[in-house]
């Protein structure tokens, strides 16, 4: 499927790659405040499910958003991997829990193409885009719509799709 | 100074001059020969002017002339204040004000001057005191006029601080401006002798020519001095007018706001020194006594204070509130270490914090003043409007309050004084009839009461009829027929700050739109604090607001619930109980108990908050379980825990970045281990 080239100049954008049920993600660099190890979560009353909780941060409360459970993926303990991606949106600080970080890479903006658009009942406006590096497929999502939806999201659809795409290559 | 923060300082500054204006001609109209406040509005008219002249604003500049004007008339007995003037001249502080604001997006408002914008005023304001353009430059017979735009002396920076520093100790300076006998002979004797009369009053700092060209006599007959003394202008001329071969003596204060050199600073003064001119009284006007807060602080105010900005301070507050959490935690380790000195030590610290904090809490405070000083002109605006004659006494103006509360408190506290005026105080015929004053009195006072600020709003005018309440209330649905008639006076009373309600016949400009007084509950009980109403009627009404001291930080009870630990705000909290199974009631199938006399349904909070794998407490006659009353407002609650854990106090976060549901949370709070409590909402519970 060809890329649609996202503008007219390409940029080098750095990614940060973390992975969630083996498939690789990445978010903008300039997005990540900090990466953290897994802590104490105190439970946030009446938030909707994928809401972890609130933690301290140097003595701000920033709300956690279990990316497995935003994804509907079966809950697993955590592993030595696990990491809190700590990323600013509009709205303040949110923290991602991650299966692990995988480091940070450089890819060209002519490199991201966009979200395949047969992905099933999903908007695709949940997604920025699709990196390719090598054979890596990364899913760049776009974290606002992601947080500030309701909506229930299948993670399986997306990977389904994005795999899709891995094997028409 | 940058021009961004020169203009940062003038607003600030114009500001305060504005309000001086604006109180003082509202104290002027009940008061209309208070020589010390004319003397007043006409220094902040004139210091505004300077200020404005120097930074450019011509629109202001042009304006303020006027209105000086008619300080000016007004303070030397030759017009006499009444409403129309008062009016005009409070038109004219309005679109000041509107300048102001103004400058703050764009210069252009005050740079240009409009005539449109201003002429018509400025035409009115002319007509107060009588003076047109050509008449103002006018001169008493006998009195030469002093050429003006020649021999302006300014003032380099040392100078400047200098005097600037001598006003601050309450002198005044002076630019005197002396020309010499047309065939004066051994002029630098003259000028010899001015100096010396001038420097037993005063001392010299500056002379144009300088002092050793006038030695030289190398002028011609007139030269100017600026001189800084404690006299007054008149003291100063008249004993130099007693030196011989002095022609002409002007003597004009400056204004330390715009010492040095500017062309516009020069047009000023030129106006001013016309200004002083005319009037040329040869009475010695009885100024201000030397050290007197009048003349010391030309600025407004001559209190010590340091402007800071707010984003500063809160940083500093946050700091404070993150050490104080800190040593809790210190605290604890200290006790456990077991080691005397480091105890000790410990100890120490926590007083210090203790210290540290209490002086922080300080800094948010401001007095309420700023919110009271809007009043009288709303009031007296409305009054009139309305055709009703009110008059505001104002107490406890300089009461404290954290700074975020006093900003929220201004729109509901305009709402009660405009349902005052609107519903309360009644027109003058017929209070007459009723045998009151014709001038209604709105009441206005704020106090500290233990923990709060107590801030009261009392009328004298129809009070509230609660029938009419009833009544109402069963018309709009609110409670029906039967359950209006039954309730208690108080209970109706409390009606009216149901949502939906009004009893206004109809509905006027200012308020009776129904959704005046439940914005009012809301946004005080939004603070932490409540509203209460009493009334008689034909006597008056009063409504009592009790706000909390400060936001920040709250004295919390820390309670167990599962697993999961939660802070109530102590001020919710009315009493601590342990109740028995046995105590227990059940009505309509939910479990209830009596305390002092009231019904109280259980909440568990459990069951509200979800915790994971809760479930109630066995309530046999052999068990007690922890339960908190808490009450907002008048409704009352019972809430039930698992555990009490303890006071403390905490530092409130608030929780952004979430665009979830937050019911029943208000907030939260670190804790000493560090891990984070959620700060409970119990208004939203009961």
């Amino acid at each position: 499927m060809a890329a649609i080239s996202s503008m007219a100049v390409d940029k080098e954008i750095q990614l940060v790659v973390f992975t969630l049920y083996g498939e690789e993600f990445g978010v903008d660099i300039m997005q990540v405040k900090e990466i953290i190890k897994p802590q104490n979560i105190t439970r946030l009353p009446h938030a909707p499910e994928f809401v972890a909780g609130v933690i301290n941060l140097r003595g701000d409360v920033i709300p956690i958003v279990d990316l497995r459970k935003r994804f509907e993926l079966a809950k697993i303990e955590n592993t030595d991997q696990t990491r809190i991606i700590i990323v600013e949106i509009a709205n303040g600080q949110v923290g991602l829990i991650v299966d692990s970080v995988a480091e940070v890479l450089r890819i060209q903006s002519s490199s991201i193409g966009a979200a395949p658009a047969n992905i099933a009942g999903l908007k695709t406006n949940l997604l920025k885009g699709i990196g390719k590096l090598d054979d890596r497929l990364l899913i760049l999502l776009d974290l606002e719509e992601l947080l500030s939806t309701d909506e229930k999201l299948q993670l399986r659809q997306v990977v389904v799709s994005a795999g899709g795409e891995r094997d028409e290559k | 100074m940058e021009f961004a923060q020169a203009r940062e300082l003038f607003i600030a500054e114009a500001r305060e001059y504005i309000q001086t204006m604006n109180d003082g001609l509202l104290k002027l109209e009940q008061n209309p020969e208070n020589q010390t406040l004319l003397d007043e509005v006409f220094r902040a008219a004139h210091s505004l002017k300077g200020m404005s002249a120097t930074m450019g604003y011509e629109s202001i500049v042009a304006l303020t002339h006027e209105m000086e004007n008619v300080f000016d008339r007004l303070r030397n007995g030759t017009l006499v204040l009444n409403s129309a003037i008062v009016d005009v001249m409070l038109e004219g502080t309005d679109k000041l004000e509107q300048a102001v604001m103004s400058l703050s997006e764009s210069d252009d408002g005050a740079t240009g001057f409009s005539e449109d914008k201003y002429g018509d005023l400025i035409q009115r304001l002319r007509e107060c005191s009588g003076n047109s353009e050509v008449e103002y430059r006018q001169v008493q017979p006998g009195q030469r006029s002093i050429p003006s735009g020649g021999n302006r002396i300014t003032l380099d920076e040392f100078e400047t601080e200098v005097a600037r520093q001598a006003v601050e100790r309450g002198s005044s300076i002076y630019e005197i401006h002396i020309v010499l006998r047309e065939n004066c002979l051994l002029k630098s004797v003259r000028v010899f002798t001015v100096f010396k009369t001038l420097e037993e009053m005063g001392d010299i700092l500056k002379s144009n020519p300088p002092a050793q060209d006038l030695d030289e006599e190398k002028f011609d007959r007139e030269f100017g001095v600026i001189v800084i003394s404690q006299k007054s202008g008149d003291e100063l001329r008249a004993a130099i007018e007693g030196i011989s071969e002095i022609d002409s003596v002007d003597v004009a204060r400056m204004d330390p706001a715009n010492l040095g050199a500017s062309q516009a600073q020069a047009r000023a003064r030129a106006q001013a020194q016309g200004s002083l001119v005319g009037t040329g009284k040869p009475e010695v006007k009885a100024e201000s006594k030397p050290g007197n807060k009048g003349e010391a602080g030309a600025s407004g105010s001559s209190e010590k204070i340091v402007r800071v900005e707010t984003e500063r301070l809160d940083k500093l507050i946050n700091l404070v509130g993150e050490l104080v959490i800190n040593r809790t935690r210190v605290v604890q380790t200290g006790k456990d270490s077991g080691n005397a000195e480091h105890q000790s030590a410990i100890e120490q610290l926590d007083r210090l914090t203790t210290d540290l904090q209490n002086a922080v809490m300080k800094l948010r405070m401001v007095p309420i003043k700023q919110v009271f000083d809007r009043f009288p002109r709303m009031i007296r605006d409305l009054a009139r409007s309305e055709g009703k004659s009110v008059q505001l006494v104002m107490n406890g103006a300089e009461t404290e309050l954290d700074r975020s509360v006093v900003n929220q408190i201004g729109d509901p506290l305009v709402h009660l004084i405009r349902n005052s005026i609107d519903h309360g105080i009644e027109p003058p015929e017929i209070r007459r009839q009723k045998g009151k004053p014709e001038m209604g009195t709105i009441r206005l006072e704020a106090r500290h009461e233990g923990n709060h600020v107590v801030v009261e709003i009392e009328d004298d005018g129809a009070g509230i009829d609660s029938a009419k309440i009833r009544a109402k209330a069963a018309e709009k649905g609110i409670v029906n027929r039967d359950e209006a008639m039954k309730m208690s006076d108080r209970d109706a009373l409390k009606l009216i700050f149901s949502p939906g309600f009004s009893t206004a016949e109809r509905v006027s400009d200012v308020s009776g739109r129904g959704v005046g007084m439940d914005v009012v509950r809301s946004a005080i009980e939004g603070l932490g604090g409540s509203v209460d109403v009493s009334t008689k009627v034909g006597a008056g009404t009063r409504f009592t607001l009790q706000l909390p001291l400060t936001l920040a930080i709250i004295k919390a009870l820390l309670v167990a619930v599962g697993d999961e630990t939660y802070a109530v705000p102590v001020q919710s909290i009315r009493e601590n109980l342990r109740i028995s199974g046995d105590k227990t009631k059940t009505v309509h199938g939910h479990p209830v108990i009596t305390n002092r006399g009231e019904v109280l349904p259980l909440i568990f909070l459990g069951e509200v908050l979800e915790t994971p794998g809760y479930s109630r407490p066995e309530m046999g006659p052999n068990r007690t379980i922890p339960v908190m009353v808490v009450s907002f407002g008048d409704r009352r609650g019972a809430l039930v825990v698992d555990r009490i854990l303890g006071q403390q106090e905490v530092v409130i976060k608030s929780l952004n970045g979430l665009t979830w549901n937050t019911r029943d949370i208000a907030g939260a709070t670190i804790l000493g281990d560090g891990k984070v409590a959620l700060i409970l909402d119990v208004a939203a519970m009961i």
